[in-house]
């Protein structure tokens, strides 16, 4: 529902994304070139995440010599499952890249046991 | 559910929509859309361009997300242009595990050829938010020039 009411008849692209682990946290890297911090809307419903850059292509004068870019807005939608902390998530936009942040629950993180001799 | 508007334009030719996909397949192999060469040496990364002429100037807007502009380098060579640049990988920690890959790191080259009618000195560069855009304009001597016409 909230994929159709943000992007009505605009065109989406998924950006293509890395995603890792390290330390407890999920980092999830997107690439959204063009993108503004303030063209960002991140949500979260439920358990869906959803990451939608609104991206204004102009129309441009003149004609394309060469055009391989696509146009559109970008539209992602991930399902967070029980062991990441929905109230600790982190955003950042640096040069057309978005970096989230999602902490693991304390409960699903790697620990270590020490073993106490007897 | 919604309803979906038919897209036949041409109620009274069914076989229209076949010319549709005969037009669509045929533009997978449209050699003009994909770029020639990426620069002498292939390297894993070509980033997507555009180059837009108009009767002033062209525009080249280039996909460069995550380029620091210390690690962009351009260069025009008569009317060659040249781009060039690596992307620095995050810091590796040795417990990080990557589960999904689809964005790239390293470096990339990109030459190209630009029209003998671009004036080099007038190149203008910027780099906001991932985008590289370029502006050239074109020599004054091949702009379209209008000569008005006094009817007497």
């Amino acid at each position: 529902m909230e994929r159709k009411r943000l992007t009505k008849d605009r065109n989406c692209l998924v950006p293509l994304s890395t995603i890792s682990e390290d330390q407890g946290k999920v980092i999830v890297q997107m690439e959204m070139p063009g993108i503004d911090k303030d063209d960002l809307t991140i949500k979260i419903e439920g358990d869906q995440l959803n990451i939608y850059g609104k991206r204004d292509t102009p129309e441009e004068k003149g004609h394309y010599i060469i055009r391989e870019r696509s146009t559109g807005d970008f539209l992602k939608t991930y399902t967070l499952d029980d062991t990441v902390d929905k109230e600790k998530i982190e955003a950042s936009m640096d040069k057309g890249i978005l970096t989230l942040t999602l902490n693991l629950k304390e409960s699903v993180k790697p620990r270590k046991i020490q073993v106490k001799t007897g | 559910m919604d309803l979906i508007k038919w897209k036949n334009n041409d109620i009274f030719d069914p076989l229209s929509e076949f010319d549709r996909l005969q037009q669509e397949i045929n533009k997978l192999f449209d050699i003009e859309r994909t770029p020639l060469n990426t620069g002498l040496f292939e390297r894993k990364f070509s980033p997507a361009i555009d180059i837009l002429e108009t009767e002033e100037e062209f525009k080249i807007i280039c996909d460069l997300p995550g380029i620091e502009e210390k690690n962009l380098d351009l260069s025009l060579a008569g009317n060659v242009l040249t781009l060039k640049g690596s992307k620095e990988e995050a810091k590796e920690s040795k417990e990080r595990k990557v589960y999904r890959r689809e964005t790239w790191s390293g470096s990339f080259q990109r030459t190209l050829s630009l029209p003998e009618t671009i004036d080099p000195d007038s190149i203008q560069a910027e780099l906001k938010n991932g985008l590289l855009i370029l502006r050239i304009k074109k020599r004054e001597d091949v702009k379209p020039k209008q000569i008005p016409i006094k009817i007497k």
